[in-house]
């Protein structure tokens, strides 16, 4: 902001001046973005006249069986969609006129790989270089592995919570794509802030217990930078109270002011001395606390409203983790991999932590020790997520190892919540996804029978309402 | 009915015990009977609401049958199928399964090379197979001769029970000859012509023969010599035989599939999946006990014939491993081999509940 104080000016214009600053910048002093589109050529008349706003597409899908919510699985339930969005859901409905009526002996909500790179280009995610302010959505690329896309959208997943900078330090911010045959940067994702992931470094256990207290030590950042960008903006109101009660003083007393300052300026001038403008403290306006990107991710972070994803799987860092975490407990956590997380799991779920069970091997399949582990947390009240983990290919079979994980001990119904609800809720998106019910978009999966039985297939999958995938 | 003649003939021995599934032990009496709510006989078939019955490790009866009185009954809450059998596997530890000095063993069996006790092998049965061929490795052109063994228990099956040929790039790339295809082929065709001990078994049918093989080209070469010498024989690790159905459906060797891991390219699923809709004989090899039945899993959603693919694990293994009459099915006669399943074998959800071989509780069932 351009400063218009100088010295020997009359009080009054300083007053003016202070007047204008305080109230907010004047128009030259910000670079006007308006030009352009002002010169833009006005689009014809003639095209908005002729199309009338098109009705929304309605559908109607009859399930034998549905998976309303994870602890909610009815019968001979009818949902209807009008548009994006569910519309209601019921016994009997009726079918309004021109409505697609799908049939299917199984309908769920989308399911959701919560630690997924499906759709990242691969430089992105191998990247050693990472930063909290980055956001996976930069790195998503909609050509790669379109086929492995369409295979996981044909087992049922809808939904995909992206990360980048896998091979750093600090990770990157997720991104939350939905999971269309076309994916489209402006439409398909829902979420450029979808939890700052990171993974903690390996080496010996004291590096590793350090890069715990490292992560804290950044919480802590964030939070005194969240501090003293709260204080700016309270000093701020308070010196612009401050300078508006001056101004209004100064007006009433303006003419006695002006008097005795010509009189100073005057008497100075006799004595040859040069008159000092009277310095008022509000002057000195608080000064905006440097930008600090990755400060401004953790200042999220230190008051919940972004949850941190740590990668960590070896028992010496978990338990420095969960000691640390409760000096944090507004800090929302959830741990990725978590291998030796059974032996905590008591602790875990005291902490109120959430683990995303992941293969454990980058790249490789699910074993049967991660399969256990979902078991064991779940029994442990624990809430449990499934993620593909660090390659593209294992996306397809996420619904596949939360049925074998069914198969080693771990409930049904904390398998559902795993795929839907419980990842919806996680990168705040419970509104719009993760159960069916009206209101919510039409992201769905239509089965020819259990989800989790080996000979179910998908026949048909939702986005959004209209249906993308057909078998 | 043959089932109930005989069990006219039993001796009665007072009233039944009756037990859940969950707490099975050792039978009190000579007659086990188990009602399960379905029964897997593992050639395709299945029954429900059926009863197994078993004596002496053997399996007396199995149907829509009467528990004989007297008999040690078994009540479970889930599905019975037959123990799984491998038609090849990698069991005996890699340091006894070849010698890298020598391209033809054909004198080496492999059973000398088994340890019982291994993770591997009680890996296998907590997986629910039951019985499995013993391999020597791939990287001689003959590596041996295989054996037949059960998981519980050591019984050998069968003692030399196929002739081990490697026709791919393992045998026929090293320091040592044959170093070519052409060679390794040419080797193994002379020795097969001057039919001297196993290979004149081999030669005169006497003896099945286990071909690994696992690119397409390498497939054609070895059933093309298998064919020119009338050998029985199956195709061992030619995952891609599905997408060969036109040429090698006519030969008709059976094909011995790897399985499939999660996370396996949507092209080798489809092309088990073809397989299974194929007519030739299919069976699985044990690489990986957590994932011995994952190809099958993974088939039948990828559009394959779950009944077949489940055979393969069952009656098509102990069919290619020449033990059909032992193993392999719940049917008179047969070992009684088989698993307390909580569901369907092939529904990930299931989880075994116990393994029994010849009879016995081998693992799980009572704490």
């Amino acid at each position: 902001m351009r400063h218009v104080t100088p010295r020997r000016t009359v009080v009054w214009t300083a007053l003016a001046a202070t007047l204008a600053l305080s109230f907010g910048s004047p128009a030259w002093a910000e670079p006007s973005f308006t030009q352009d589109a002002e010169e833009a050529p006005e689009e014809p008349s003639e095209e908005s006249s002729e199309e009338a706003p098109a009705e929304p597409a309605v559908v109607l899908v009859r399930a034998a069986k549905a998976v309303l919510a994870p602890d909610d699985e009815r019968e001979n339930v009818d949902i209807l969609i009008r548009g994006d969005r569910i519309e209601a859901v019921g016994k009997d409905l009726e079918a309004p006129e021109g409505a697609q009526v799908l049939e299917a002996p199984m309908v769920t909500a989308g399911f959701i790989d919560a630690w997924s790179v499906l759709g990242m280009d691969s430089g992105s995610v191998n990247d050693s270089r990472g930063n909290p302010a980055l956001s996976a959505v930069d790195g998503v690329d909609p050509y790669d592995a379109a086929h492995l896309r369409e295979d996981a959208l044909g087992a049922g997943v809808t939904g995909l919570r992206v990360q980048a900078a896998l091979n750093s330090r600090d990770g990157s911010q997720g991104a939350f794509l939905r999971n269309e045959p076309e994916l489209c940067l402006t439409c398909s994702v829902l979420s450029d802030s979808a939890g700052l992931g990171l993974v903690l470094p390996g080496g010996d256990p004291f590096q590793r217990v350090e890069s715990v207290d490292r992560v804290f030590s950044l919480i802590d950042a964030g939070a005194s930078y969240r501090r003293s960008q709260l204080k700016y903006e309270k000093d701020l109101a308070e010196w612009e109270a401050a300078i508006a009660e001056k101004v209004e003083e100064l007006e009433k007393d303006f003419k006695k002011a002006k008097k005795a300052r010509d009189k100073e300026v005057k008497e100075a001038e006799e004595e040859g001395d040069e008159h000092k403008e009277k310095k008022y403290k509000e002057d000195k306006k608080p000064r905006k606390p440097r930008f600090n990107a990755a400060n401004a991710v953790y200042a999220r972070v230190s008051t919940g409203a972004l949850p941190v994803m740590v990668e960590a799987h070896r028992a010496v860092e978990i338990r420095n983790l969960l000691a640390r975490q409760a000096e944090y407990p507004q800090v929302r956590m959830y741990l990725v991999g978590a291998s030796d997380a059974h032996l905590f799991a008591k602790e875990i779920a005291e902490a109120g932590l959430g683990v995303v069970i992941t293969p454990s091997r980058r790249g490789g399949a699910y074993d049967v020790k991660e399969l256990e582990l979902a078991a064991a947390l779940d029994a442990a009240d624990v809430e449990v997520l499934f993620g593909s983990g660090g390659a593209p290919n294992m996306a397809p079979d996420l619904p596949l190892m939360a049925a074998a994980a069914i198969g080693h001990g771990l409930d049904r119904e904390a398998a559902l919540h795993a795929l839907t609800l419980g990842p919806a809720r996680a990168f705040d998106l419970a509104g719009d996804l993760g159960t069916v019910a009206p209101g919510k978009v039409a992201d769905l999966v239509l089965f020819s029978g259990d989800p989790f039985a080996s000979t179910t297939r998908v026949q048909s999958v939702l986005l959004r309402g209209e249906v993308v995938l057909q078998r | 009915m043959l089932a109930v003649s005989l069990l006219a003939a039993l001796p009665l021995a007072g009233t039944p015990l009756v037990a859940n599934g969950d707490d099975a032990a050792a039978p009190a009496g000579p007659l086990t009977a188990i009602r399960a709510e379905v029964l897997h006989l593992g050639d395709g078939r299945h029954i429900e609401d059926g009863v197994l019955i078993l004596r002496e490790g053997k399996i007396e009866a199995v149907g829509k049958i009467e528990v004989p009185e007297g008999a040690y009954v078994i009540e479970h809450d889930g599905h019975v199928a037959p123990g799984f059998v491998a038609a090849h596997s990698t069991l005996v530890a890699a340091s006894e399964r070849g010698d890298a000095t020598r391209a033809f063993l054909e004198g080496a069996e492999v059973r000398f090379g088994f340890d019982p006790d291994r993770r591997a092998v009680r890996d296998a049965l907590a997986a629910g197979v039951t019985s499995a061929v013993l391999s020597p490795s791939d990287f001689n052109v003959v590596g041996g001769q295989t054996a037949v063994v059960k998981t519980h228990g050591g019984e050998w099956l069968q003692e030399q029970a196929h002739l081990f040929v490697s026709l791919n790039s393992n045998s026929a790339n090293s320091n040592r000859y044959p170093t070519s295809f052409q060679a390794a082929i040419a080797e193994v065709a002379q020795r097969l012509t001057a039919g001297e001990g196993v290979y004149g078994k081999a030669a005169q049918g006497q003896m099945p023969v286990l071909l690994a093989a696992y690119d397409k080209q390498e497939a054609v070469r070895a059933a093309q010599l298998a064919q020119q010498f009338g050998l029985k024989a199956n195709l061992v690790g030619t995952t891609l035989a599905g997408e060969m159905l036109e040429t090698l459906e006519p030969m008709g060797f059976g094909i011995v599939h790897n399985g499939l891991a999660t996370g396996a390219t949507r092209r080798s699923r489809h092309a088990l999946a073809a397989l299974s809709n194929s007519k030739l004989p299919m069976a699985f090899a044990l690489t990986n006990a957590d994932t011995f039945r994952m190809g099958a899993v993974l088939a039948a959603r990828a559009g394959g014939d779950a009944k077949r693919l489940f055979t393969a694990l069952c009656h098509g293994g102990a069919d290619a491993a020449g033990v059909a009459d032992r193993v392999g099915r719940l049917a008179g006669g047969l070992d009684a081999d088989f698993v307390l399943w909580s569901g369907h074998p092939l529904d990930l959800t299931s989880r075994i509940e116990s393994v029994y071989v010849n009879g016995e509780l081998a693992h799980g069932g009572a704490q």
